[in-house]
């Protein structure tokens, strides 16, 4: 066992793992946010322009009260989608992550802040995971699995890949240099 | 392939030759018994929904006895036809460090489980085992809940030798043992008696089945037959003389008489339901002993069929004492080990040991021998803020408060509207209760938790076992410098919310620091 007074869990940046850069609590990557805004913006489109067939197509006479929702829908859901893009771009502004010798830790939330730490030594498997738009941007998803069930699992989103690989690597060899004391 | 020649002495001399050698061997006939009920089991629960409308169509089923019972017959036939295939094509191999099973008629399964990934091993001993002293060994592993073997038939013996060996495999493989233990050759019983730690008399039970209603489960169980069942007890106080119908009637008797009747009735269905608390209770915790054996708990009850549950103990996750209102009335505490929890939600009875029932001083005793250091009875707990209770009355309890008697009142039910108020004070007493019973407390090397509304939980857990930690904070607990910690184990989470943000980080922090500098495991 290691001797408390050995014992150090200084704060390292990601950036530390390979050779530069020194942060404290490090924002998740500026791609994911516009990715996440593009996304908003291409939804919120296209409903709004399926609900403008609807309203303007000569064809099928749509019942009285359905049209009505049609016309509000038509500039209510714009307004929605505004403030979904605002509120979006806010919460991922407050998105950070920090790692530490020992653990890392990722924090979220405007109105309600939350700080997830998860220690490395407990960490049972990791996930690197992609969707084929966050493959086009180079982003990933990182998600650390513990004893502590599905709904604990630790997930930092919008990483930029190479971070993520990083990240990943940290956590791995950390577990082999744990077993190799334990031996 | 051998049939099933095990010895009774205990030695198991297949364990030591490799795969290549070892035989395919059958569990003894009586396995198709098992099998049997199994299969039965399974016909019933897959249509259970049926039997109400068989109960409502009985007289149909009368007149046409003869095709019924051909029916039932060739069911009948049916199950034992594959009971007796499934225990024909049910084979298992020891060898050296492994266990092997072959089972299935159609769909073939093929299990291959070394003895070092074993996590639990359970012995199991229904009814029909008893005169020929047979057990169900069971063997689960950490990982899927598909993933866990059966050895159906064994004799006692021999599956108390094996799980032995099992137990010593799994102590040198994990290398926390005393040297003692890493001779897996050496099952020897005399070298480690089995230390009686708690054992459970019939009056503890009783008490238990007081305290401790599974009522409820029967009520919905029985649902369907409500109906049935009111009819057949009207028909049978008829014939005894008493005519409930009349009794009840305002136009026959004063309202003080009925108001008697009534309350005598609600004792009397009370009575009953106690009484079949307390023989559930006692069916599936007679005879309950918790031994010690070489850092293994093991559990064994049960009236009918007798349940063997083993754990290690450093698997051993939280500690939790608990204590609902009842049984602060009856001084009386239900104490549990658990262990992982996991996704395996439906097993989790089956991943904990409760000793129902037992004396505060009794559950203290049981507390201080899996952590032999803990203070949970010298120090003092720590309450959360007042603000607890302000978040809860001013965000879900008063805009009901006000919506639901006024909107009772306006829809010209003011009766009504009274009467809501009372499960409304009911609610803010819970609130009130459950802020009041709130409180946190920790020593270098533990935590404690004491939360519940009329009764009181405490949990215990030592840091090192910690698996992740949180901390949240609204905005407005943010600028009351206040916030929520949820510290999350193996066998679940467990929050302190409203407490101090120093205090919280200072939690996190102690946690954390012991998990890692401790470099002990987890399980």
């Amino acid at each position: 066992m290691t001797e408390p007074s050995d014992f150090s869990n200084l704060q390292l940046s990601a950036g530390q793992l390979t050779p530069l850069a020194s942060l404290q609590l490090q924002p998740i990557s500026r791609h994911f946010q516009l990715l996440r805004q593009g996304v908003n913006l291409a939804v919120f489109s296209l409903v709004w322009l399926v609900l403008l067939m609807l309203w303007l197509q000569p064809w099928h006479e749509l019942p009285v009260t359905s049209m009505v929702f049609v016309k509000h829908a038509l500039w209510l859901w714009p307004l929605l989608g505004v403030i979904r893009a605002l509120y979006c771009w806010q919460a991922d502004n407050h998105k950070h992550f920090a790692l530490r010798e020992h653990d890392i830790s990722y924090s979220s939330g405007i109105f309600f802040r939350k700080v997830i730490t998860q220690p490395v030594v407990r960490v049972q498997h990791i996930e690197l995971k992609q969707g084929p738009l966050e493959r086009k941007t180079e982003l990933a998803r990182l998600q650390l699995f513990s004893a502590g069930g599905a709904l604990h699992t630790f997930e930092i989103r919008g990483l930029p890949l190479e971070q993520a690989q990083q990240i990943r690597q940290f956590v791995l060899q950390h577990k082999d240099a744990q077993q190799d004391e334990q031996q | 392939m051998s049939s099933n020649n095990e010895p009774a002495d205990g030695t198991l001399p297949q364990l030591s030759q490799p795969v290549t050698q070892a035989h395919w061997q059958r569990v003894s006939p009586i396995g198709i018994l098992y099998f049997f009920v199994a299969v039965l089991r399974f016909f019933i629960g897959q249509f259970v929904y049926l039997i109400p409308p068989i109960i409502l169509l009985f007289n149909r089923i009368k007149d046409n006895s003869g095709l019924a019972l051909g029916l039932a017959t060739g069911l009948l036939l049916l199950v034992s036809i594959s009971a007796l295939l499934k225990f024909y094509y049910f084979q298992y191999r020891l060898s050296a460090g492994t266990v092997e099973i072959r089972s299935g008629v159609l769909s073939k399964k093929y299990l291959n489980l070394p003895f070092s990934r074993i996590q639990n091993i359970k012995l199991e001993q229904p009814l029909f085992y008893r005169p020929g002293d047979f057990v169900c060994l069971q063997l689960d592993t950490a990982g899927s809940v598909r993933q866990e073997a059966r050895l159906v038939a064994l004799r006692r013996p021999f599956a108390e030798a094996l799980k032995q060996h099992i137990l010593d495999i799994r102590d040198v493989a994990s290398g926390d043992s005393s040297p003692a233990a890493a001779q897996p050759t050496a099952p020897d019983a005399t070298t480690h008696p089995e230390q009686l730690l708690n054992q459970r008399s019939l009056g503890d039970l009783i008490i238990h089945g007081i305290s401790n209603n599974r009522i409820w489960l029967f009520l919905g169980l029985a649902a369907p037959f409500y109906n049935q069942l009111a009819d057949k007890i009207l028909d049978l106080l008829l014939t005894a003389g008493i005519d409930l119908a009349a009794m009840f009637d305002p136009g026959q008797q004063s309202w003080l008489v009925i108001g008697l009747y009534a309350l005598s009735f609600t004792m009397i269905i009370m009575l009953l339901f106690t009484l079949f608390s307390i023989f559930g209770a006692v069916l599936s915790f007679y005879g309950f002993t918790l031994h010690k054996k070489q850092g293994n708990y093991i559990r064994r009850s049960g009236l009918l069929t007798r349940h063997e549950v083993g754990m290690k103990l450093s698997r051993l996750q939280w500690v939790a004492l608990k204590r609902d209102w009842l049984d602060m009335l009856l001084g009386r505490v239900n104490l549990r080990f658990e262990q992982i929890n996991g996704q395996q939600q439906q097993f989790a009875t089956a991943q904990k040991i409760m000793v129902p029932s037992v004396t505060p001083a009794e559950a203290q005793s049981l507390l201080d021998d899996a952590y032999p250091d803990n203070q949970l009875n010298h120090l003092s707990f720590r309450q959360i803020s007042r603000r607890f209770l302000w978040r809860y009355f001013l965000l879900y309890w008063l805009p009901v408060a006000l919506t639901v008697p006024l909107l009772l009142w306006r829809q010209q039910y003011p009766l009504l509207a009274l009467c809501s108020l009372l499960p409304l004070a009911f609610w803010a007493l819970l609130i009130v209760m459950r802020w009041y019973r709130y409180g946190y407390a920790q020593d270098d090397s533990y935590c404690y938790i004491r939360r519940g509304y009329f009764g009181v939980d405490h949990y215990c857990f030592a840091k090192y076992k910690l698996q992740q930690v949180q901390f949240k904070q609204s905005w407005l607990m943010r600028r009351a410098g206040l916030c929520s910690v949820k510290l999350v184990l193996a066998s679940g989470s467990l929050e302190i919310p409203f407490i101090l943000a120093a205090e919280g980080n200072t939690l996190r922090e102690q946690g954390l620091y012991q998990l890692q500098c401790s470099n002990k495991a987890w399980m």
